[in-house]
């Protein structure tokens, strides 16, 4: 048992009462999350429950509930040596464990089964990063609780604009406040809606209201002693997100009223997938490096924004940027990680080796589970992680079999909140036009523009988008990923980044051209991007579409040829080879010519060094039919 | 400000059909000022000398009449209408198409407000906002009043107005009575917009600043009739879709080619590091929000505001008139209560008892009448021992003898025979009763 210290029993319900629940109740770091309690992984070397335990006692919490549904042991074993339980602390931490617990429900009715809740108490997640201050916050639903007599819940919601990065999963809802008392009207999730409806009823109550689509919950809430009764009386409520349903679907049954309160300008964030906490440490993180104790570097290392555990060896050379590793790690001679990769305990790699950028490798096969796509238990390829590595990859983008495919790329899209967005757009159009013009007769209607919250993006934002995508084409194409997956990787990347259509295309243009050999000469260039254009021929077809995208197209290829004099003198094949696979159309690329006639430089010089394609293309375009195309092969030779 | 300032007087006061049958919306009398002068002066202290005002034929002579009376400093560029043409707003706004040389300043003719226009101009010019509206937390205490001549409580119109509080930018403004059950918006107007307040207590004081290639927008558009109902919340929608190309075929273009922009904002926006709330959208609403603490603003242009506005009367004109304005409100104070008014020419009888009330020029009100929270307009006749109590009579109507009037409307030319008890009703022509 966790070493319980005496309970002062006083029965002064007026000490506030926490509740940490360990377990998410969800698999979200396999394999990783198999060997040991997610509260326990590093963040910057420190628990992940260390946060919420401070958090807890800055709030002044007397009594502290840590509910443990799987690996209990552990995290008893950390508890017992942590500073928590050593006589100074101002924390009484109580370990309840329950291996029946199926889910958060199950924990708040197990919690009032065991009648431990009295007072007013804090929901943390175990999970979650912050330096928000709670005190005001749980004053201020005191305060409330005395106003309003309904009042059982006050939930904290941060601000995070759509399609940041630090919006998980199921973190697509709307939100609707009172203005004034914050009082929680309506929540709906949004993941295929085109619109939201209010009922008109609550504006009979309220004089204004908040319509959020801003915010997140982190998971915290302050409670008051109704809700775990209100957990034990309603079977059915899973998860917190039930019980605000059920309590706004019954308000006037029950009479139980919840309100918001919001955070803009402190942290909190939990680390509820990967995703999420390569992004977590990162914001964290910037331009630093932390490095745990017994660990060792050797000479000619370069390491920028990461966080190496405790016990690892670093050998020569060694060049880590934007890596996690988590302990006991040795990084062999002359390795590269890069890019958020993370590196589970005992991880062992290289020497001489480039890991693919934001690799997930754990020391244990992941588990032989069949919900998660079984991977293959093997070790990876000794190409990937070294000659000498020791680890197995966790992928998620790796699809082993055909059916499961779509439902991996829709918990991609899921990570990112994105899946219903393409949706929302599909469905946006065949909808659109169904309140055409009353007012105006020229026949226009709404089309919705995808790139209505196309923000100006600062360049800083166009740059680090262009380094990812071009990183994970290089990837790709090496490793053979399929196209469609790809494609979501750059549409994830441009949401990240809030990058415009047009941007997209150009860069994506540029980005896959500069993926061809580094050489001088043309024809040895075109040999290796031709073969490189088949591949990624689907990323074309998906982004240049219409003659905007065409011309976005051909503004890319020109920006690489002005850069790169070989590629200018293959540029006339680039657009031929473009031309026939229907990416580019004659209307586009004589526009494209048009365009710089006038112009002089370097500008001028690739038109002329695409002349005799646009005098064919011309030619062609007055014979019409009668044209073969078959000619244009013997015109490519006479540029170099 | 380079505005130019557009008065639309033209309004048949469709909402109050009882008052308006021969007294036109813009002369109904608020203690004994006509509803008009209250915006005419508003313009004249922002600082406009000429104002653009647009009304029926027979209005023309009474407004000049009133620039003479009260002194006003204003240069009247009057248009007309034939008086029986149902016309809409916008459609008046039409009229004084070649006259718009600046954006425009449109202000209905039954608005009475201190609020400082400039404050509206300033969000105008900031946002280079196509449209700005002002917006005023709603009147009324409560939502159900009851007024004269009406057996029920009237349910007051109200507005659904959203706004992304961080920019001011209209999201929406519709009636509530454009929804069904529920409001809706739509998700990708919360992608831009990821916080937006929806108030259901602000009206449309209808005070709106138009960029000037709004008006030949509107002449291309012809069958927008309403500003309130029908422009406004097509420049609202539209600011959220893409504009369409020019259909060769189709009559008037597309509002997105008809955007005009002002070389000297543009090349300032250029080079500011002012950055755009609209994320260089060209159209654009913006809406002010008149605050507790910026005076006040009433629109009368229901039954329910007329009546309001006039019991109200020394608490709220204060606010707006200056002292010498206030000293017009001529008060019979040896005889009735100070919260009297009594017009010119209007003489009253022996033992008259008269509370709270307002009595036009010219009526004759003979001895012994009790008349209490009352608005009596101009030439009624009022014979001995009639009660009047919190009614409305129009002018040229008659009361005979010992009548007792009670919660009711007494149209224009009516006569309420002697004796008679009239207690809530509408007495008018009969062909006007169906309208009610």
């Amino acid at each position: 048992m966790a070493p319980v210290s005496g309970h002062v029993g006083n029965g002064d319900f007026t000490d506030l009462q926490a509740v940490i629940v360990t377990d998410s109740f969800r698999d979200d770091f396999p394999p990783l999350s198999a060997s040991g309690p997610k509260v326990l992984f590093p963040i910057i070397n420190t628990a992940l429950l260390e946060y919420p335990l401070h958090q807890a006692s800055l709030a002044g919490v007397k009594e502290c509930f840590v509910f443990c549904h799987s690996h209990s042991e552990a995290i008893k074993e950390y508890l017992r040596s942590s500073k928590w339980t050593r006589k100074s602390s101002s924390l009484e931490i109580k370990v309840i464990c329950s291996e029946d617990a199926r889910s958060m429900g199950d924990a708040f009715r197990d919690l009032d089964a065991k009648a431990l809740l009295q007072t007013h108490f804090i929901i943390l997640p175990g999970d979650f990063v912050s330096n928000v201050n709670l005190l005001p916050i749980v004053e201020e639903h005191k305060e409330r609780c005395k106003k309003d007599r309904g009042a059982v819940l006050t939930v904290v919601y941060r601000k995070v604009p759509p399609g940041h990065p630090a919006r998980g999963r199921a973190n697509e809802y709307v939100v609707a406040l009172d203005s004034i008392s914050k009082r929680i009207l309506f929540c709906e999730e949004v993941q295929h809606e085109n619109q939201v409806h209010l009922p008109l009823s609550l504006f009979d109550s309220s004089t204004s209201i908040d319509i959020h689509y801003d915010l997140v919950s982190p998971g915290i809430y302050i409670c008051s002693p109704a809700i775990p009764p209100l957990y034990s009386d309603n079977f059915d409520f899973q998860c917190h997100d039930d019980l605000m349903h059920g309590l706004l679907d019954n308000e006037e049954i029950l009479g139980n009223t919840m309100y918001g309160h919001i955070i803009s300008d402190q942290y909190c964030a939990a680390v509820s997938s990967p995703f999420a906490y390569d992004f977590i440490r990162r914001s964290q993180l910037v331009g630093n490096v932390v490095i745990g104790e017994g660990t060792s570097i050797s000479d000619d290392c370069v390491i920028t924004d990461s966080v190496i555990g405790p016990n690892c060896i670093i050998e020569m050379g060694v060049h880590l940027s934007r890596a996690y590793l988590w302990g006991n790690n040795i990084i062999q001679a002359n390795t590269r990680v890069t890019g958020g990769s993370l590196l589970g305990d005992g991880v062992t790699v290289g020497p001489d080796i480039s890991l693919p950028p934001g690799i997930h490798l754990a020391s244990q096969p992941p588990p032989d589970d069949v919900e998660f796509g079984s991977p293959p238990p093997e070790p990876p390829a000794k190409e990937v992680i070294g000659v000498d590595g020791k680890a197995f990859v966790w992928e998620r983008c790796e699809a082993s079999s055909d059916e499961e495919e779509d439902e991996k790329e829709e918990m991609i899209e899921e990570d990112w909140g994105i899946g219903w967005r393409r949706k929302h757009e599909e469905s946006e159009e065949s909808s659109e036009g169904e309140d055409k013009s009353e007012t105006d007769g020229s026949g226009d209607e709404d089309d919705e523009d995808a790139e209505l919250s196309g923000v100006m993006a600062a360049s800083d934002d166009l740059k680090a988008f262009y380094r990812e995508i071009e990183e994970s084409l290089r990837m790709g194409v090496i490793e053979k990923v399929s196209c469609e997956n790809l494609i979501l990787e750059i549409n994830s990347s441009k949401y990240a980044y809030n990058v415009s259509m047009k941007e997209l295309c150009i860069l994506v243009t540029r980005a896959i051209v500069s993926l061809s050999a580094d050489t001088e000469d043309p024809s040895a260039l075109l040999a290796s991007l031709l073969p490189l254009l088949t591949q990624l021929l689907p990323l074309f077809q998906q982004y240049i579409k219409g003659k905007e995208s065409q011309l976005d197209c051909l503004a890319g290829l020109e920006e690489h040829a002005r850069e790169h004099p070989a590629f200018a003198l293959a540029f006339m094949r680039v657009l031929n080879f473009l031309y026939d696979k229907d990416i580019l159309a004659e209307e586009a690329i004589l526009e494209w010519n048009a365009s710089g006639v006038t112009l002089e430089g370097s500008a001028a010089e690739i038109r002329k060094k695409v002349e005799p394609f646009i005098k064919w293309l011309k030619e062609a375009d007055e014979e019409s039919d009668s044209d073969g195309t078959g000619d244009e092969e013997e015109e490519d030779g006479d540029d170099d | 400000m380079d505005l130019q300032a557009v008065i639309l007087a033209g309004g048949k006061g469709s909402r109050m059909t009882e008052l308006t049958r021969n007294r036109s919306k813009a002369l109904l009398p608020v203690g004994n000022f006509p509803l008009i002068y209250f915006p005419m002066k508003m313009l004249q202290n922002a600082g406009f000398d000429e104002v653009i005002v647009i009304c029926q034929e027979s209005l023309k002579g009474p407004l000049e009449s009133l620039l003479k009376k009260f002194s006003l400093r204003l240069n009247l560029d009057v248009i007309t209408i034939p008086d029986d043409d149902e016309m809409g707003t916008a459609d008046a706004l039409r009229l004084a198409g070649d006259r718009i040389k600046e954006d425009l300043l449109v202000v209905s003719c039954d608005v009475i407000t201190d609020f400082e226009i400039q404050r509206l101009w300033e969000l105008h010019k900031l946002n280079e906002s196509s449209l700005t509206a002002l917006l005023s937390p709603f009147p009324y205490p409560t939502r159900k009043v009851l007024v004269p001549g009406h057996k029920s409580k009237q349910i007051l119109e109200r507005d659904l107005v959203a706004i992304d509080p961080g920019t001011n930018q209209l999201i929406m403004l519709a009636s509530e009575a454009d929804f069904e059950e529920s409001f809706s918006l739509k998700m990708s107007i919360l992608e831009g917009h990821p916080h937006v307040r929806v108030f259901s207590n602000l009206t449309d004081a209808h005070v709106y600043i138009l960029k000037k290639w709004l008006i030949p927008f509107l002449s291309d558009h012809s069958n927008m009739s309403m500003l309130k109902g029908e422009v406004i919340p097509y420049i609202v929608k539209k600011q959220f879709s893409s504009f369409t190309k020019q259909n060769p075929k189709a009559k008037a273009k597309d509002i997105g080619e008809c955007i005009e922009e002002d070389e000297e904002s543009k090349l300032v926006m250029d080079r500011s590091a002012w950055s755009d709330p609209c994320q260089g959208r060209k159209l654009r609403a913006f809406a002010r929000i008149r605050g507790a603490d910026e005076g006040f603003c009433f629109r009368v242009n229901t039954l329910t505001a007329f009546t309001h506005v006039n019991s109200q009367l020394f608490d709220l004109l204060p606010k707006v008139l200056s002292a010498d304005e206030l000293s017009l409100l001529k008060t019979n104070q040896s005889r009735s209560s100070p919260r009297c008014v009594i017009g010119d020419g209007t003489n009253l009888g022996e033992r008259c008892d008269v509370k709270g009330s307002i009595v036009g020029d010219h009526c004759q009100i003979g001895a012994k009448v009790t008349i209490s929270n009352c608005i009596i307009m101009d030439h009624v006749i009022i014979n001995e021992g009639c009660v009047l109590v919190g009614s409305i009579i129009c002018d040229k109507a008659c009361i005979e003898e010992n009548a007792e009037v009670r919660d009711s409307i007494v149209g224009s030319r009516q006569t309420i025979s002697a004796k008679a008890k009239v207690n809530r009703e509408v007495i008018s022509v009969a062909d006007s009763l169906l309208e009610i």
